[in-house]
């Protein structure tokens, strides 16, 4: 224990010794997981926005309510089946488009549960899928000129653009990150280099005396963790904080309910770990790296 | 303690530092090494802590064949040896006592135990009075026994001692050398100091091994500078 506290004495003092090239060290990391964290944000929003809205890319087709007798309802649905680019066609019921209706309302919903009955005003309907790389809006006014049909709607077309720009700006995001991490693991390993060039006559004398490797290397890898420990706070108060206001400000959901982000708790735990092992690991691979070249294994 | 067996040492720059060279110093010997630069002084004491491996040869200390010491080994076999350097390698910022204790710290001493063993060498030194003084505070023979204080606060069985008195006046220089012979007697340390200094060599007589370009040259047990 006191060894630890030792090693993590010397790493202090050689922080505060070169205060300057410590706080790049550590204002380089804080923009780096700052980065991180918008990425993470982002990313496991999308993800769950493209879960929700995968089960949204299809046709509702409406039947004319004077087709709704069983022979005319199966001879559409044989119709539509056979059109190119159609992959599965599903008969929904008035009940159970009534039972979707009342779902997508929520809690409000079920002022409409009066509608229930011989006199459900809604209509039947063929819930169309279409297979991949086929253009909706072609096989959607092919099924509009088939005899029966009232209506035809899709809505999934924006949903997916609107990813692809979201997908952009995450891979965006994933480059500058990617450099800031490396211009950080740089300035670190310049921090710890003065470190040990500093410390030179310190390490020579424990060289001589017989201290091992690992104990000569231990302070300068835990100043490299400290510049990265240091270095997430901020960003992690700021993602962890400001995700939950976001949450809170934008009810839970993003522009429309189709897009509901993730819950806060655990999720900004989550991300925070992440930034922190992020932070250690960028630490001790920039100090690992002055480490192993200034104090390379010699006899 | 210490035996060489027909030690070469050639360096990859071509260097022939040292050619054939063979002795033994018993435990508890006092050995003077002479010598120019250049004769292959410095190379003896790289073989001896393991900086460097012979070329031919087998450098044997404490019953450790030093050249066929494993990387990892090499640290926990240096505790064997103290090495006092000309320039006493002091740090400035820390106080006496703390550079003593420093150097049994840094090999995991028990705190309590290294502390009463600080003292102890301070005091076998001359220096209980100047525990708290920093280096910049004490003459240089004051830092150089500091330094020799450090040099055997780890119990090592040799005293490596690389030109220590080659920054002192004759007088400090005699004082350094009976701490050393006092070492020498109460420890029963072996030690092996690397010297130009001729008077010193003439007055306090003790075996004298001279070197000069790499061969032994003379080894008198009867000791004394001859030209």
């Amino acid at each position: 224990m006191s060894r630890i506290l030792r090693h993590l004495k010397e790493a202090f003092i050689g922080l505060v010794r070169h205060m300057a090239m410590t706080l790049s060290s550590i204002s380089t990391i804080t923009i780096t997981l700052l980065f991180v964290g918008l990425f993470l944000v982002i990313t496991l929003n999308i993800e769950q926005f493209t879960y929700a809205v995968e089960g949204s890319v299809n046709i509702h087709v409406k039947i004319d309510p004077r087709y709704e007798d069983d022979a005319s309802v199966n001879t559409l649905g044989v119709s539509i089946r056979s059109l190119v680019g159609v992959k599965t066609a599903t008969f929904s019921s008035k009940d159970n488009e009534l039972d979707e209706m009342i779902a997508s309302f929520g809690e409000s919903g079920v002022i409409f549960e009066s509608y229930r009955g011989p006199d459900n005003p809604l209509r039947m309907a063929y819930l169309v899928e279409i297979k991949d790389g086929v253009d909706i809006e072609v096989v959607a006014s092919s099924i509009r000129n088939l005899e029966g049909v009232e209506a035809v709607a899709y809505g999934g077309v924006r949903v997916i653009e609107l990813l692809a720009l979201l997908e952009n700006i995450r891979q965006f995001v994933y480059i500058l990150v990617a450099g800031l991490g490396l211009i950080a693991i740089f300035l670190i390993a310049n921090t710890i280099k003065l470190s040990i060039a500093s410390r030179s006559l310190e390490i020579q004398i424990m060289r001589t005396v017989g201290a091992t490797n690992g104990f000569i290397r231990i302070p300068f890898l835990f100043e490299g963790i400290l510049i990265g420990l240091f270095g997430s706070i901020f960003p992690i108060a700021l993602i962890a904080f400001g995700y939950i206001w976001l949450f809170e400000t934008m009810g839970g959901q993003f522009i429309t309910p189709m897009f509901a982000l993730v819950q806060p708790f655990p999720f900004v735990y989550y991300v925070s770990s992440v930034m922190v092992l992020i932070a250690i690991t960028v630490g001790l691979f920039g100090s690992g790296l002055s480490v192993g070249k200034h104090l390379r294994w010699k006899r | 303690m210490i035996i060489l067996k027909q030690v070469h040492k050639t360096y990859p720059n071509g260097t022939h530092a040292l050619n054939g060279i063979s002795l033994t110093i018993e435990q508890g010997e006092f050995v003077y090494v002479i010598g120019p630069t250049g004769s292959g002084k410095s190379t003896v004491i790289r073989l001896l802590n393991g900086e460097e491996i012979p070329t031919k040869g087998t450098v044997e200390v404490a019953g450790v064949n030093v050249g066929k010491l494993r990387h990892s080994k090499v640290p926990v076999y240096r505790r064997n040896l103290g090495v006092v350097f000309q320039d006493f390698k002091l740090l400035e910022k820390k106080t006496v006592f703390e550079n003593v204790l420093f150097a049994l710290e840094v090999v995991n001493a028990p705190i309590m135990s290294a502390r009463k063993r600080a003292r102890e060498v301070c005091a076998l030194v001359g220096l209980s009075d100047k525990l708290s003084s920093y280096p910049h505070e004490l003459s240089g023979g004051q830092q150089q026994r500091a330094a020799i204080a450090r040099a055997i606060a780890n119990q090592p069985k040799v005293l490596i001692c690389d030109e220590p008195t080659g920054n002192l006046d004759p007088a400090k220089s005699k004082e350094i050398i009976d701490i050393l012979e006092k070492i020498n007697r109460d420890e029963n340390t072996t030690i092996l100091m690397v010297t130009h200094d001729q008077t010193l060599v003439n007055n306090h007589r003790r075996r004298t091994i001279a070197l000069q370009d790499g061969y032994l040259v003379s080894d008198l047990v009867a000791g004394g500078y001859k030209e």
